[in-house]
Parts: C-alpha cells; sequence; structure tokens
C-alpha cells in the first residue's frame, strides 16, 4: 500500500485530513492528521502539497526499539516500545510522521482501508499497491 | 456542542481585544452565521449609523457546522450595515478561514471603531494582535496574502482589501485564497474605512463531537447518496458558467444593461468556451464539490470567471470575448472589487453613453475602454469616481432611473426577471438589495414547472425560498449543495443530540428574515423600496424564450401585497408587531 | 429519423458520446422515451429545451430536433 495523489482531481477540499484526524484522535482539526494535502494558489498558479505516506520504510529501518514495524502491508506502531528519540520524525521523507505529548503520529493506513481514501469525493486520493 | 462559546471582540481604535461569551439563547434562536451576525449588529447597532464610520460595526461569524466533516460546511458569514444601500448586509465568502478561525477558538469575531494607521489583526489562537500594515497598505489581494503567507506562516488564513477598499469605493468586496470574495454592498469598503488591510489566523484547535466515529460514518453515507448526486455534481463537471446555456434558452441572460434576454454570441462565453481554457478545479474547505475553475487565458488566471461575471460583465455590457472578460475578472480580484456591481454600473454607463444622456466614452462591446474600468473605479480616478458611485446613485446625477438595473442601491445579479416574475419579487424583498442569494425562483420558474410569467403562488415561493437560504446560510452550508430542509434538520440533529425538525429550522429563517427587515425598518426602509427599475414594468424583450414579456407593475403590486400579507407584514411592508413578537424579535 | 442531442453537465456521463452528437431513432418518439432509451434517471433530468424551446416530457419527436438535457441547478 502507499498513499498518492491524482492531482487533476484534487479539488483541496481536505475532507481527508479530516477523515483521518477523526478517525484517529477523534477530533476534527487537519493538524492532527497523519496526512497533508493542500491545494493552494500562489504567484505561479495552482499548487499542490502532500505529506502522504509512501511505505518507503525508513522509519522502520531507523526505530532502534522496533516500535515501528511493517505488518500486512502497513505500517503499526507500538507506542509501549517508544522512547520518543525523534528519529523518525526526522527521517520521514514525506514528514508524515509528527510528535506527540508521547511518542509520535504515523500513517497505519488505518489497518488497510484509509479512511482518507474512503472519504476522497473525486478519488484523487488513492491506494495504490506496493512491491 | 460544537460551538467554541467564544466570541473575540476587537476594539480597533485602541488596538485591545477580549473574549467574551457567545449568548447562548441567541445561538439557539439564530444558530450561527447569517442570522447570528445579524442579531448581534442588531443588538449592538443604533439607528442611522454612518457606514463608512467608526460607530459602524463588522462581524465575521461561523457556523454551527464550521470545521467539521460536514461536506459543503466552509464558508464564513461576514455581516455589517452596507455603505453602499444602507440595509443590513452579509456576505458569504469560501476558502478556508471560517474553519481556521474555529480552530483557533472562537466562533466569531465583531471588529469595532477604526484603527489610527493601516492596520490587520493577527489572531494565532489565544494571542490577538494589531499589526501594522503600512508594508501591506497599497497592495493588491492576492499579493497581501502572499505577503501574510512569507511573514507568519506558509498556511496562515487570511481574509484581505485591496486598493478599492482602501479607497472607499462601495462595490469593494472581501477577498481569501486569491479568488474567494464576500462580494456585495461594499463590505470591503467597511473594513478599509476601519483602516483595516486583513484579518489573519492560525488555529490549533480541535473540534469535538458527539460519537464522532458514528456522526462520521453518516456523514459519509450523506455525502454519497445526497451530496455527491447529479443533482449537484454540475458544480464540478462545469461550475456556475453552464448557467450561461441554461439562460440562453430560457431568455433570461442579461444583455446590454437588461435590453434583451439573449445574447447572439453566448456560446463565446459558455462553459464549453471556458472548459479550452481551465486548467484546474478547486473548492473550500470541507467542500465535496469543487466548484471553482482555474483558467488561464492571455496574460491573466484566475479561479472563474463565476456565471455572473460571465453575464452582468460579459453579455450585460455585450462583451464576447473570453479573454477581456478573464481579464476583467483578473483585475476586479486583484483590485478587490463585485464584478455584478461594476460590471452593472460599466453596462448602464454604455448605455448612458450610447443614448446621448452622458458620455463616459463606453460602448456595448468596446473591450479597450471596458477593461480600463476597475482601475479607474479602483483609484477613484478619471470616470472612475462617477462609475464608483454605483448604478443607483450615477442615475440620480446624470438621469436614466428608468434602466439603472438596481434595487435600494444594489445592483442586479444576472437573472432577467421579466422571464422569472418570482426573481423579481424576490430581487425587491431582498434584504440587502437586488440579490439572487436570499431566495433564487428562477430554478422553479425558468428551469422548472412553474409558470415564470404569472405572480400566482410565487409570494410564498419566494417567502419559502428565503426561510430555506436564511437558515442555510445560519448553519452554514453553500447554497450548491442542494439538501431538504429536512436534511439539514438531520444535519442538525446529529451534532447537537436533539432531534431539530425541519420546521423548527424553517422557524429559524423566518426569525433571521424578520429581524433583517426590522433593521431595515430601522434604518427608514419601506414599501417604496421594494421596487424594481421601469424597464421591467415597461419594456419588453424582443427575443428568445421572452420575447414579448414584461413584467406589468400592477402584477408586480399585487405579488408584493401577497407576500406581505403573507408574512404579517402591514401595507407599508413593515412587520407587524404580533409577527415580531410570535418571532421572540421582540 | 435523425435528432441532435446534448447532455449537459453531469448527465453527460450517460452517453458515451460528448457534446452535440447525431442519432437515429423511431418516429414519434416521446421526450421521455428518448430519456429511457438514453439511460438518463428521470431524477438527474432538471429540464428539456427542444430547439431552443423548453419542452414537457410528452412532446413528440420531429426530424432534425436539436435536443438539450440539462441537470438540475441549485443557487446561482
Amino acid at each position: 500500500m502507499a498513499l498518492k495523489l491524482i492531482e487533476e482531481l484534487c479539488i483541496g477540499c481536505r475532507l481527508c485530513q479530516l477523515a483521518c484526524s477523526a478517525a484517529k484522535e477523534e477530533v476534527f482539526n487537519p493538524e492532527l492528521a497523519r496526512l497533508k494535502v493542500i491545494s493552494t494558489y500562489t504567484k505561479t498558479g495552482l499548487n499542490y502539497t502532500t505529506s502522504l505516506c509512501s511505505m518507503c520504510l525508513i522509519c522502520v529501518g531507523i526505530c532502534p526499539t522496533e516500535a515501528i514495524t511493517h505488518q500486512d502491508g502497513h505500517l503499526v506502531y507500538d507506542q509501549d516500545k517508544c522512547t520518543n528519540c525523534g528519529s523518525c520524525i526526522t527521517e520521514c521523507p514525506e514528514k508524515v510522521i509528527t510528535s506527540r505529548e508521547q511518542g509520535i503520529a504515523l500513517c497505519d493506513f488505518c489497518g488497510g482501508s484509509p479512511a482518507c481514501v474512503e472519504w476522497c469525493p473525486h478519488h484523487a486520493l488513492i491506494n495504490q499497491e506496493v512491491n | 456542542m460544537c460551538y467554541t462559546g467564544k466570541l473575540l471582540r476587537v476594539n480597533l481604535t485602541t488596538g485591545q481585544s477580549q473574549v467574551e461569551e457567545l449568548n447562548k439563547q441567541w445561538a439557539v434562536d439564530y444558530i450561527g452565521g447569517k442570522g447570528l451576525g445579524i442579531k448581534y449588529l442588531y443588538e449592538e447597532l443604533s439607528p442611522g449609523i454612518e457606514p463608512l464610520s467608526a460607530e459602524n460595526k463588522l462581524i465575521l461569524m461561523t457556523g454551527l457546522f464550521t470545521g467539521t466533516i460536514i461536506p459543503l460546511s466552509g464558508k464564513l458569514a461576514i455581516i455589517t450595515k452596507s455603505p453602499a444601500t444602507g440595509t443590513i448586509l452579509d456576505c458569504s465568502i469560501g476558502g478556508h478561514f471560517a474553519a481556521e478561525l474555529k480552530y483557533a477558538g472562537y466562533d466569531g469575531v465583531i471588529l469595532e471603531g477604526k484603527a489610527t494607521k493601516p492596520s490587520y489583526l493577527y489572531i494565532e489562537d489565544q494571542n490577538v494582535e494589531l499589526r501594522d500594515a503600512s508594508e501591506l497598505w497599497g497592495q493588491g489581494a492576492q499579493d497581501t496574502e502572499l505577503i501574510l503567507r512569507d511573514k507568519i506562516h506558509e498556511d496562515v488564513k487570511a481574509l484581505v482589501i485591496g486598493p478599492a477598499a482602501e479607497n472607499l469605493v462601495t462595490m469593494s468586496c472581501i477577498t481569501s485564497e486569491f479568488y474567494r470574495q464576500a462580494g456585495r454592498g461594499g463590505v470591503g469598503a467597511v473594513m478599509g474605512s476601519k483602516n483595516l488591510k486583513a484579518v489573519a489566523v492560525k488555529g490549533s484547535g480541535s473540534i469535538s463531537v458527539p460519537n464522532i466515529k458514528q456522526f462520521v460514518d453518516t456523514l459519509q453515507e450523506v455525502m454519497r447518496t445526497d451530496t455527491l448526486t447529479d443533482t449537484n455534481l454540475w458544480v464540478n463537471t462545469d461550475g456556475t458558467p453552464l448557467l450561461v446555456d441554461l439562460n440562453q434558452d430560457t431568455g433570461i441572460l442579461p444583455t446590454r444593461n437588461f435590453q434583451e434576454g439573449t445574447f447572439d454570441d453566448y456560446q463565446k462565453i459558455n462553459s464549453d468556451a471556458l472548459k479550452t481554457v481551465r486548467t484546474g478545479k478547486k473548492g473550500c474547505f470541507s467542500c465535496a464539490l469543487g466548484c471553482g475553475n482555474y483558467s488561464r487565458s492571455g496574460r491573466s488566471t484566475v479561479e472563474g470567471p463565476e456565471y455572473e461575471t460571465l453575464a452582468i460583465g460579459g453579455s450585460n455590457c455585450g462583451i464576447s470575448d473570453l479573454e477581456a472578460i478573464i481579464e476583467f475578472n483578473d483585475l476586479c480580484d486583484n483590485l478587490g472589487m463585485d464584478t455584478i456591481s461594476v460590471g452593472n454600473v460599466i453596462a448602464f454607463a454604455m448605455e448612458l453613453t450610447e443614448k446621448g444622456i452622458k458620455d463616459f466614452g463606453l460602448k456595448f462591446g468596446d473591450v479597450d475602454a471596458y477593461l480600463k474600468v476597475p482601475g479607474l473605479i479602483a483609484a477613484q480616478d478619471g470616470i472612475g469616481v462617477d462609475l464608483g458611485l454605483g448604478v443607483k446613485k450615477l442615475s440620480e446625477k446624470y438621469g436614466g432611473s428608468d434602466f439603472a438595473m438596481q434595487v435600494k442601491g444594489l445592483e442586479f445579479p444576472g437573472y432577467e426577471p421579466r422571464g422569472s416574475w418570482g426573481m423579481g419579487l424576490a430581487y425587491a424583498t431582498s434584504d440587502r438589495g437586488a440579490c439572487h442569494m436570499r431566495a433564487w425562483p428562477v430554478a422553479d420558474e425558468a428551469y422548472g414547472d412553474l409558470d415564470p410569467f404569472t405572480v400566482e403562488g410565487k409570494a410564498q415561493l419566494v417567502i419559502d425560498l428565503q426561510h430555506y437560504n436564511a437558515a442555510k446560510f445560519s448553519l452554514i452550508l453553500c447554497d450548491f449543495w442542494a439538501l431538504s430542509m429536512e436534511t439539514m434538520g438531520t444535519l442538525v440533529s446529529n451534532l447537537q443530540e436533539r432531534t431539530v425538525s425541519e420546521q423548527e429550522l424553517t422557524l429559524v429563517g423566518e426569525r433571521v428574515v424578520n429581524l433583517a427587515r426590522q433593521f431595515n425598518v430601522r434604518e427608514g426602509y419601506s414599501k417604496d423600496n421594494d421596487t424594481l427599475p421601469e424597464r421591467i414594468f415597461k419594456e419588453t424583450l424582443k427575443t428568445g424564450a421572452t420575447k414579448g414579456q414584461f413584467l406589468p407593475r400592477e402584477e408586480f403590486e399585487k405579488m408584493l401585497a401577497e407576500y406581505y400579507s403573507l408574512r404579517g407584514w402591514d401595507h407599508n411592508g413593515k412587520p407587524a408587531e404580533a409577527k415580531l413578537q410570535e418571532l421572540g424579535i421582540i | 429519423m435523425r435528432i441532435t442531442i446534448r447532455l449537459y453537465g453531469p448527465l453527460e456521463k450517460y452517453s458515451s458520446q460528448t457534446g452535440l452528437y447525431q442519432k437515429e431513432i423511431m418516429s414519434n418518439l416521446s421526450l421521455e422515451q428518448l430519456r429511457d432509451q438514453l439511460g438518463v434517471p428521470y431524477s438527474s433530468v432538471g429540464f428539456i429545451v427542444v430547439n431552443r424551446i423548453k419542452r414537457e416530457l410528452d412532446y413528440r419527436l420531429e426530424e432534425n430536433d436539436e435536443v438539450k438535457f440539462f441537470p438540475f441547478i441549485a443557487g446561482g
């Protein structure tokens, strides 16, 4: 699995981020989502900014305590093993992983059926198979 | 539930701000957005104040739905007293500001007084600062947003004004996300008169909802079965330009200052034409549809043009050059002006010139002269001084009031009322002057099954539509989701954990409409102002589906009298005491 | 007989053709029957215009008619 944005279909509604924060944090707050999809106007035109988990697995490799593992095609985070070293946050190339008061927040694809993908009204956000 | 319970009150004169509790009873009676904003303004403003004076207030109000996953709930209501009309004025702006304000912890902001020098307000959760805007003053709307993103944070959300509002032009607007506006009635000028260049916000808070997982599941089902349906998907496939074709074929496309209802070159400015220059689609916060058409043509790019700009700034000016209309749109957006009012005043000036009443050097179809006007109005230069007065005052100065297409000082939107008689009543009785956003009978008349050329049943139709929109804009939901009042009740019930029926919501709508009316009555408005220009009552249209049609004054008066009677207002259009008591307004 | 058809906005997806296209139909077909033949759900159609005139569902089509199916529109 890996999240991918088809820009031509994205309307920048942020329903994906709202769905994520609701599913993972039980509140509505895009800042707490484990993905970022922003479509905005800049001097040069319409710009898409994303932070989407690509399943690069760098975080798995760098975690010193195996708090982050790779199971069933997605990440699994075990907070009990986390030492708050912050390496995964620093190394995540997509800037998906963020810190919390205790531990970190990452994208675990909601265990297989990502809420963000379910919510995207125009199928701009998709879950691709990754080898 | 779902309110933050806090209002931010800012005294721009002293630079001080305070947080106060949201009035809980008013939140029950008026919900939020339009209704709650009008309630606050009605209670806090004395009648007769000058809209461009420090005594006016500018209220930013979110709704119950703001910041949640409810689709199409991302708009903000902005409420003030209009400098163009002197009536109550509520505008609705999209973009992403409203949710950010709520995440910052506020249901609304009340801006009072006048800053001593050009300033902008920055709200970051509990930190509120009035900052110096000397480097921003004079900048276009878009550049202002870019500078704020640079100075503060790339994700900051802002409401900004352009140079037109700084110069107190009464057709100036408030802008956000480059291309979204609180457009009408000179709302921008109120902000300019307060020396306030921008309001920027960053919010880190969250919104909680009871049983959020169930709520989200319910809303996903609602989105699939009620939002993403053919009834609403025109917004995504085409956006508002689709209306050019509908209105051409139903004979209600304003052409050459509402002289005609069809435009021979309509295919040069319709949705098909726009799709050839469209490069992207965009929506507001939480929008599932995405009406924005990002278009690039010649030296201009805009999110748009919307139907109103294509009609009022296009066919209504005899302009069929799409690239020119896009440039016109871009100019108005950056200078910060309402394309409906600017388009109308240009068309009016074109007719005055052609009739030899007053030479503004403008002619229907003359692109070069047309493109110079927005800059002149914004700068209050040359003919811009006269044109900036708006159609009503311009007609009072030079004549031509018969074809000054306005009501109460607000210029006509893009629907010919002679082809939709209920629309004529809607324009005449709208709380802010000629407006299609309080009631839109066009859907039932021109596009639907009702006979457009009768007043039969139209008073009740307009009343029902006004209640529906007033409730909708208090929740807040965007106009483009055609959901039923019943569904709106279901959404509110889901959030508030109590059953809110469609009757209750209709009552809120009625209360809001009556309160807005009471505000206007208090300002001296009466039946005399609930009227239409003579052109509508006297001149017949000559082409297409509305050939031979006009709206006879006696018919209009019948419709208006029935409207007042059904509303429980007296023959002068004043809400009876019994009605106001019934609604809990007095 | 031959007619020209245009399906606007979200109605376009019900045809494999885009824009204005021609179609052979039986004579005397009604607009309602044409709509059903095209597979456009009745609840999706706002109104229908034939040769620039709004028509009811019982209108009988004629040779060379230009038929436009418009979707519902809310707002403006």
